[in-house]
């Protein structure tokens, strides 16, 4: 490696270069040399030799020395030491920090039931979260949740494994790609190894279609942008797929070979015509059809989705939509298009063996929190873990009922700012009865607990980087070049808590953990870091297209019949958002607007890294996307502060007047604190059918001037 | 020889990843940027192109800077490289004013203090002018600007303009540069369109 002196290089001696993996979003893990020098971390750049990540890697990984040198750094275990939200803490030993724990959980299981505590996981800080699930599980508690949850990845999950038995829509294929549809998704400044490889195809030649209300930066390189109205996505999707059928465009061999109910799905899609999809969706018709046209005509093509499909009315019939749209196209299981994650690492493991669900009896199954409104979340299809419903337990701590909930341990979350209506998490927080918090800093969620755990970042870790979602298969070994003070991962602290609670069924130590996640492969973490700690992956294409496809058919399910049976529409179909200038008149004169909440940026991810200067440097503020003619009907001018209300609250952020926006559509940012957190504005009083998800896009708002 | 850097903006997402980059090698303070991605917007929705544009010191043949300082602190390797000598620059700011790019700051020192941690240690004195070196340690030791070797879609290139790839590709791909028609001669080329 080339990398002597690379960066930091004032003094004489030499940087080490450490090769590992960065994980502060946790699912891309893009491979980075970490440069050592005198002790010290010096710098840190992508590698351009790792498999999967191919010298991607963005501002967050770069920055990431400044988080591991951040002087506001939990260092180690403290109590509160004041009221509630006081931010008086004293510290105390992990001996008493665990202790005190586990005798709390234990008394609180004893008087009330497992049930009555809270396992909440927030983003996956390097540690494979379904250790948190198994935790749950075995401590006997349903009610295990994410902040993600019905809002990231389970609803496309469950879509796509209805469709096809798998989830080829996270994996796209695009190096022998004719064309690329991205899908509410904008990979530069989420996705860096996916965007680098799409990038490369876009530049080679294949063709590139955007969907996304804002001109992102990947649809700034489109040849085909369509700016959808925010939650209108179903109706896009029906729209292409019925111009692809009626003009003949769909692959007949494909559809006749591997998927059923095509005819079914036909008439469904006909009641979609490019006039009605216009109106519903605000693209213009000709955009459509050419979009459509494009990406039939341009095989094999390949589709990248994100959190989108798991943030509007009807996530389910999203994921089921555009599934369907790459079927029929025959798209699915063929190089270029989308492929089947099939991973080393965690995926050796059968998932619901190591969460111990069998452990978890009948009657706890029953009791899980929203399982009853939300089967798809929970209960038909375990290919996703079933977990409890957060808006649901939120409103279990704020009413005990159906049961009070006593105990939050929330790990790696922050649901006082990243999960909708603020207001209400941040009451449910404030009055539970025991409060738990670990994380890298004194979050908004934390400042509420009664004990806060000191988590350490990747650079302190040892470790998988294994996710299915994002890296093609490639197993990679995280290592451990740092630590601080008395911070410890998050696998540690669940096994050292399983220890004190005396829970059967988990590791000695981390190393056991890792040991066992690589025991399929016959290696230990030693043995795979001695050599060279990469175990590259081929993905098996088209198996299933000689196999079957793992649904009852054995094909793909155009019309599924497990939603049938279910009391769900077999075929997917369009509901219009909750709220919205169409379902709400009412609503929509007072609040002229059509919002997008969520939008991202490359140096954030969720709430986190706004204290982290260089990062905080490049976005110091919330922007608000917003229309020159709508700004300028407004009194508003560009980098002005402005207020968003909505029925249940508002936000302050700055005016970004951009022309890549339609007039009607304004963006708001995600993961801001205090007056410029989104989810002050947003509504979780009603969910989506059977998945509980609280629609984030294409609520209705009011935009004014600060000052007059 | 002289360095060049040149910037293919059809390849260019805007991640700021090399901005990221920069500032922490550099250790610039809140605020300084020795490189950033300004986005154009040519059109209005929805025939808009948006393009994002790194911004970086030119590297000028004939640097205005360096004619107006007083004290010498400014001066042009003979490789091609603007640098700056922070033990002779008072931080009078002439240079800041001559310099027809607006890529030089003066580092006041006063929004630092909040920001410093271990790992973000002031690295040029305060009061003075600072910008970008072009990386010139790892020049020197025959690497890339690090921008350059950050830059995951290989919209940044670097080198000789006299022996080197990015000759060829100035010459085939029409590359131009911010203010042709005045006579600083930057070193800093763009490839592709902005409207
Ligand atoms: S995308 Fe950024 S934060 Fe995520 S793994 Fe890559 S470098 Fe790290
Ligand atoms: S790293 Fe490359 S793509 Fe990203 S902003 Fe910089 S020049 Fe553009």
């Amino acid at each position: 490696m080339m990398f002597q002196d690379a960066i930091g290089s004032e003094g004489e001696s030499p940087t080490k270069w450490v090769k590992t993996c960065c994980s502060i979003c946790g699912h891309n893990q893009c491979g980075v040399l970490v440069g050592i020098e005198g002790g010290k971390v010096t710098g840190i750049m992508a590698d351009k030799d790792d498999p999967m990540s191919e010298g991607s890697i963005c501002p967050k990984g770069i920055a990431s020395i400044q988080i591991l040198y951040h002087p506001q750094r939990i260092k180690y275990p403290m109590a509160r030491d004041g009221e509630r939200g006081s931010g008086k803490w004293k510290r105390i030993s992990w001996e008493e920090a665990l202790s005190t724990i586990a005798k709390k959980l234990n008394d609180i299981k004893s008087e009330s039931g497992p049930e009555a505590v809270v396992m909440a996981r927030g983003t996956n800080r390097g540690s494979w979260i379904r250790v948190f699930n198994r935790f749950a599980n075995a401590f006997g508690t349903p009610n295990w949740t994410e902040s993600g949850g019905a809002q990231c990845f389970t609803p496309r999950s469950i879509s796509q494994n209805l469709t096809f038995g798998g989830i080829a829509l996270e994996w796209p294929d695009p190096s022998k790609s004719s064309c690329l549809l991205v899908w509410g998704a904008n990979p530069p400044a989420t996705w860096p190894p996916k965007s680098k490889k799409l990038m490369s195809a876009k530049n080679g030649g294949a063709k590139l279609i955007v969907i996304d209300p804002v001109q992102s930066n990947i649809a700034s390189k489109a040849d085909v942008w369509l700016p959808v109205r925010p939650g209108t996505d179903v109706a896009l999707a029906l729209g292409m797929i019925n111009i692809i059928i009626n003009e003949g465009l769909y692959d007949q061999a494909y559809v006749n070979g591997y998927c059923t109910g095509f005819d079914e799905l036909k008439k469904r899609a006909s009641e979609y015509t490019p006039e009605k999809v216009s109106e519903i969706t605000w693209v213009p018709k000709d955009k459509l059809i050419q979009a459509a046209r494009m990406y039939a005509k341009n095989s094999p093509a390949a589709i990248a989705i994100s959190a989108t499909f798991d943030e509007i009315v009807d996530p389910i019939q999203l994921g089921r939509a555009v599934s369907i749209l790459a079927s029929i196209t025959g798209n699915v299981d063929v190089a270029g298009g989308n492929i089947f994650p099939e991973t080393a690492g965690q995926v050796f493991i059968d998932n619901n063996d190591f969460i111990l669900i069998e452990g978890l009896p009948a009657e706890m199954d029953r009791k899980r929190l929203g399982a009853d409104e939300y089967p798809l979340l929970s209960r038909y299809l375990k290919v996703n873990f079933p977990m409890a419903h957060y808006p649901t337990i939120l409103n279990a701590i704020l009413t005990g009922k159906p049961y009070p909930i006593r105990a939050m341990f929330i790990m790696g979350g922050n649901p006082a700012l990243s999960i909708a209506n603020s207001q209400m998490a941040v009451r449910a927080l404030k009055s539970v009865e025991f409060l738990v918090v670990t994380d890298l800093f004194i979050s908004k969620t934390a400042e509420l607990a009664d004990i806060i755990l000191p988590a350490s970042s990747w650079l302190e870790q040892d470790g998988l980087a294994d996710t299915a979602q994002a890296t093609y298969g490639h197993l990679r070994i995280r290592q451990k070049v740092a630590s601080v003070e008395e911070a410890h991962s998050d696998i540690w602290i669940m096994i050292e808590l399983a220890k004190k609670l005396g829970l059967p069924n988990f590791w000695n130590s981390e190393e056991d953990y890792l040991n066992y996640i690589l025991s399929p492969l016959g290696i230990t973490f030693e043995q795979l870091r001695s050599k060279g700690g990469v175990i590259r992956h081929n993905p098996d294409i088209g198996r299933r297209l000689k196999e079957g496809f793992n649904t009852p058919s054995k094909k793909i399910e155009l019309y599924s019949g497990r939603l049938k049976e279910w009391g769900y529409d077999p075929l997917p179909f369009y509901t219009e958002p909750f709220e919205s200038p169409y379902s709400t008149p009412d609503v929509f004169r007072e609040y002229p607007l059509v919002m997008t909440t969520g939008r991202r940026v490359s140096t954030f991810f969720h709430t986190g890294q706004r204290n982290i200067p260089t990062l905080r440097d490049i976005n110091p503020e919330p922007l608000l996307e917003i229309n020159p003619k709508t700004a300028s009907s407004l009194n508003i001018s560009n980098e002005e502060m402005v207020r968003v209300e909505t029925p249940r609250g508002s936000v302050i952020l700055k005016a970004k007047l951009t022309e890549g926006i339609d007039p009607r559509v304004v963006g708001v940012p995600h993961g801001w604190a205090d007056e410029a957190n989104d989810n002050l504005i947003t509504d979780n009083s009603k969910c989506a059918l059977g998945i509980g998800t609280t629609p984030l896009r294409g609520g209705l708002c009011r935009v004014m001037r600060l000052s007059n | 020889m002289k360095h060049a850097v040149v910037v293919e903006l059809d390849k260019c997402v805007g991640c700021n990843a090399c901005t990221a980059a920069c500032k922490i090698k550099n250790k610039t303070p809140k605020d300084i940027f020795w490189r950033k991605i300004v986005e154009i917007e040519h059109g209005e929705f929805p025939d808009v192109k948006k393009t994002y544009f790194p911004l970086m010191c030119m590297h000028c043949e004939n640097p205005e800077c360096l004619k107006v300082c007083p004290t010498g602190a400014t001066y042009r390797t003979a490789d091609g490289i603007v640098l700056i000598d922070y033990d002779k620059c008072l931080g009078c700011k002439y240079c800041i004013v001559a310099c027809p790019y607006m890529e030089r700051f003066f580092n006041s020192g006063d929004d630092w203090s909040d920001w410093v941690s271990e790992g973000l240690k002031q690295a040029i004195p305060k009061g003075v002018v600072e910008k970008c070196d072009l990386c010139n340690d790892r020049v020197q030791d025959g690497q890339n600007p690090l921008c350059v070797d950050t830059c995951p879609y290989d919209a940044l290139h670097f080198g000789d303009m006299d022996d080197s790839p990015i000759k060829h590709l100035i010459q085939d791909k029409k590359a131009w540069t911010l203010k042709e028609d005045d006579s600083y001669k930057p070193s800093v080329y763009y490839i592709g369109e902005i409207e």
